[in-house]
Order: structure tokens, then C-alpha cells, then sequence
């Protein structure tokens, strides 16, 4: 298994097809769903649907986690799909460079007011 | 010397119930676990629990998206620390809307504002207030948060406010150390007003209220550090006014007040250090009046390329005044279209002033301008028409 980077943050991209063992994976090794009648945890990565996708075509979901909700437990189980290539752990260079081209990336290439329909996601810049 | 209550003193006898809030959640008890126990030191918090009998909780109910637990030890105050990704808490408000004041107090300082909600609405709870997009900016550790069902009076925001700095909250007057706004209240669109808080030490005020949809006028805050205003106001499409603030220092004003639609005048700005200025009043679609002089003291160190691209592209309704005032005024400045802003430099690779106004008849002043600008490296499209 390759040393993930250390940062505060991992960086992790998957397939779609991996992504349901992921979420399992989680809900099953930290007890989830845990239910309450004012306070309850239902999973522990958000739906597949809530994610970003990559901008390379690949379709792959882009998942960010704190360094400290990810355990080298965790990375023993996923380092099977670390090596298929169906996980990865990338650097935040790398991440940005995938994240989806929004906002003021595409106002470069673009006129106005043909562009506005794109303005609404929102992006860092500068 | 004046006499100083200390904090318990200063609030003894504050109940924030008598404010009539809809929303009231303090971190030393609103805390609560999955399992509806009370969160300990690190615990992920999967709700915040209303102080208000009745009013609705704060919900988050995916654990990658619920915010940490921090209860110190020492006599220092609970307060919660929220990543600036994706933590966040929903909440539905009532069937009824929602005209009051928020007051949202964290470690990095404390401010209030009024805010509309509607009925029976979903919202999401954020580090920096009720915000329509993901953790941004810097206010991320939150002691506390309040939202009454009417405004508040100055006297009763001070109140508030006090309450919740002894609970372990920074004071409003801590904005005045901070540098970096950065997203600070971007897209927080059911703020209707915004406070007059200390922001003389800041630098960089990129999208700091973009998207704050519902703001109809603007205090005039210190801006005199400021010097990166990317998309400072972009989409504050409420805004009617804006104040005569200090832009002397600010090198960046790409998209600065872009899409501020119903902006019908502009108080006498004064541009001076700016290298780019792409669409800063682009989409100002109710933009009437642009003073004249904005330019007239411009001096900038050197351009980016698209320096004058789409300025005011879209801007529909200026007047022939109007672009008689930029264009003059910008002549008047002496820059030129180059790279270095100076005569002999290399032409920008964007060199065009782009301008849409309402189509009247344009002075014998403009057409001046517009002569003495084209043998200065600059091109002029007026209503996409190449002068």
C-alpha cells in the first residue's frame, strides 16, 4: 500500500462502481446507522449523488475526509482497491486540478450574458 | 477610570429568551451525540439541540458532514469546530416566515444581522450563518447562534452579542484583526442587512459577499487595507446603493459588483491602483448613473491582459452621460492599453473597453475620448460595436 499523504485532509477519488463498498465499509466498521429520537447518524459518507465528479471524463467521485476520521484500519481495508486502481489517494494539487471546471475558469473562454447560467457554482479563486 | 462590569455582572439577569427567538442554540448545551446524549470532548455532534421549546433543531445526519465536539477543560467554554468542506446542519423553519435578527457568535469574533426566512422552509446551518453553499471563509468555531422572530434593537443586539462573549465567544471588534476575508459571508442570501463591523485590517475581501441576494444597502466599512476585491459583491442583486468606500489600495476588482441588478448609481469611486477590472460592473442591468472621475487618479503598476474586458458589458441602462463619464475619465488617467500601462509598452492581448449602454446619443466629448484612447493602445466596443 502506498503512504498516504500527510496533510490535514485525505484526498480520495473511486470509481461509482466502488463507491457502495465504501459507503458500507464505513456505516459497518463505525456502527452506523446510530438512531435517536432528536440526534441520529443514519451513514457515514454522503450519497453518491452529493459528490463531485472528477473533470477528466472518468466519471470517478471525489471524497474529501479529515486525516483523523480516516484510521490505518481503514486503509488496510481499502488497500485492495487502492491497488486495482479503484481507489486512490491523491495529493491536493492533484485534486484541484480534477475538481469540476466551474465559475470563473469557464468566464475566461466565455462572453457575456451567454455565460450566466453558468455563474452559480461556486469556486475559490485568487 | 471608567468601571468595567465584567462579563458575569454584564449579563446577570440576560435571559435571550425574552428576545423571542425562533432559533437559540448554545454550544455548552445544545450539543448532542447520536443517540440524543449529550456530546462529549471530540464527539462528532449529530444535532444541535433548540433552546427554544418547540423551535426546530439543527440536523446533520451523515457523519463525514457533522462538526466536532470541542468542550475544553480549564473553564474555557464549549463551542463547536466546524471544517470549512462540507459541515453543516439543517434546520426547517415553522409555518410562519421569519423577519428578524441573527446573531451568529464564534471564536473568531461575533456579528448580527437581519435576516428573512420563510415558512416552512429548509435551510442550512453553517459556521458564518445560514449560508446556501459549502463552509467557506474563516468563522468556524461556533459558540453559539441566535435568530429572533422580529429585529432587534441595537440595545438588545449589544445584549446578545455580550451574552454570548462570556460564553467564550470573540467580541465583534475582533473582524478589526482579521486580514483575510475570503468568502466570509458568501452566498449567505437571506441576510438583509449587513453590520457596520471593524474591517480596517483587511486585505483580501474576494467574494467576501458574493451572493448575499438580499442585501439591499451596504454600511460604509473601512476598506482602506483592501487590496484583492475578486467578486467582492457579485450577485447581490438587491443591492439599490452602495457606499463611497475606499478603493485606492485595491488592485484586483474583477467582477466586483457584477450582477448587482438593481445598483441604479454608483457614489464617486475612485480607481487608482487597479490592474484588472474584468466585468467589475458587468450585468448591472439597472446601472444608470456612472460618476465621473472614477478614473481620473488611475495609476496602476502594470495591467493584466482582459484589464477593461466586459467592465461593463450588459449594462443596459447607462446613460450617454455615463459613458461620456468612463470614457473621458479614463482617458483622462493617461493609461494605456499596454502591459505596462505606459506609453511603448506591448498592447495588451485584450485591449478593448467594452461598454453597453441605452443606446442614446453619445457627446462630441465621448467621441473625443474615444479618438485619444484608440492612439493610447486601447479598442472601444460600445454595445458590441468596435469604434
Amino acid at each position: 500500500m502506498s503512504e498516504p499523504p500527510i496533510t490535514e485532509w485525505y484526498y480520495f477519488i473511486a470509481t461509482p462502481e466502488i463507491y457502495p463498498f465504501l459507503e458500507g465499509y464505513v456505516d459497518a466498521s463505525r456502527g452506523y446507522p446510530i438512531g435517536g429520537s432528536k440526534a441520529s447518524t443514519l451513514r457515514g459518507l454522503p450519497p453518491a449523488e452529493d459528490l463531485r465528479t472528477t473533470n477528466d471524463g472518468n466519471g470517478n467521485l471525489m471524497l474529501q475526509l479529515e486525516t483523523w476520521r480516516v484510521n490505518s484500519a481503514d486503509f488496510t481495508s481499502l488497500d485492495p482497491y487502492i491497488s486495482s486502481g479503484e481507489v486512490s489517494v491523491i495529493t491536493k494539487d492533484e485534486w484541484d486540478a480534477l475538481l469540476p471546471v466551474e465559475d470563473e475558469d469557464l468566464l475566461d473562454d466565455l462572453e457575456l450574458p451567454e455565460d450566466e447560467d453558468l455563474l452559480d457554482p461556486i469556486t475559490e479563486t485568487l | 477610570m471608567p468601571f468595567a462590569l465584567p462579563g458575569f455582572f454584564r449579563t446577570l439577569g440576560f435571559d435571550p429568551s425574552s428576545l423571542n427567538p425562533v432559533i437559540w442554540f448554545d454550544m455548552d448545551t445544545s450539543m448532542l451525540a447520536a443517540g440524543d446524549v449529550a456530546a462529549t470532548e471530540g464527539d462528532l455532534v449529530a444535532t444541535l439541540e433548540n433552546k427554544v421549546s418547540g423551535g426546530p433543531d439543527a440536523t446533520q445526519t451523515v457523519s463525514s458532514e457533522q462538526a466536532v465536539a470541542k468542550i475544553p477543560t480549564g473553564g474555557s467554554q464549549p463551542y463547536l469546530l466546524m471544517d470549512l468542506v462540507d459541515d453543516e446542519y439543517e434546520f426547517t423553519t415553522d409555518s410562519s416566515a421569519v423577519n428578524g435578527t441573527i446573531v451568529v457568535a464564534t471564536l473568531e469574533g461575533t456579528y448580527s444581522a437581519n435576516i428573512s426566512l420563510g415558512a416552512s422552509t429548509q435551510y442550512d446551518l453553517q459556521a458564518r450563518g445560514v449560508a446556501a453553499t459549502a463552509n467557506v471563509g474563516f468563522l468556524k468555531n461556533p459558540v453559539g447562534y441566535l435568530i429572533s422572530s422580529s429585529p432587534l434593537s441595537d440595545s438588545e443586539i449589544t445584549q446578545m452579542e455580550n451574552y454570548f462573549v462570556d460564553k467564550g465567544a470573540a467580541a465583534r471588534s475582533a473582524f478589526g484583526s482579521v486580514t483575510n476575508f475570503n468568502s466570509a459571508w458568501r452566498s449567505c442570501p437571506t441576510l438583509t442587512s449587513f453590520p457596520l463591523i471593524d474591517t480596517s485590517s483587511g486585505t483580501n475581501f474576494s467574494n467576501a459577499w458574493n451572493n448575499c441576494s438580499s442585501l439591499t444597502s451596504f454600511p460604509l466599512i473601512d476598506t482602506s487595507s483592501g487590496t484583492n476585491f475578486n467578486q467582492a459583491w457579485r450577485d447581490c442583486s438587491s443591492l439599490t446603493s452602495f457606499p463611497l468606500i475606499d478603493i485606492s489600495s485595491v488592485t484586483n476588482l474583477n467582477s466586483t459588483w457584477r450582477s448587482c441588478t438593481s445598483l441604479a448609481s454608483l457614489p464617486a469611486l475612485s480607481v487608482e491602483s487597479a490592474t484588472i477590472l474584468d466585468k467589475t460592473w458587468a450585468i448591472c442591468t439597472s446601472l444608470q448613473t456612472f460618476p465621473a472621475g472614477v478614473f481620473d487618479n488611475w495609476s496602476p503598476s502594470s495591467l493584466s491582459n482582459r484589464a477593461l474586458h466586459n467592465t461593463w458589458v450588459g449594462c443596459s441602462s447607462l446613460t450617454a452621460q455615463s459613458v461620456e463619464n468612463i470614457l473621458v475619465s479614463l482617458d483622462t488617467s493617461g493609461v494605456y492599453g499596454t502591459t505596462s500601462g505606459a506609453s511603448g509598452g506591448t498592447q495588451l492581448a485584450d485591449n478593448v473597453i467594452d461598454i453597453d449602454y441605452d443606446g442614446t446619443t453619445l457627446s462630441s466629448a465621448t467621441s473625443t475620448a474615444i479618438t485619444s484612447l484608440k492612439s493610447k493602445n486601447w479598442a472601444i466596443s460600445i454595445n458590441s460595436v468596435i469604434q
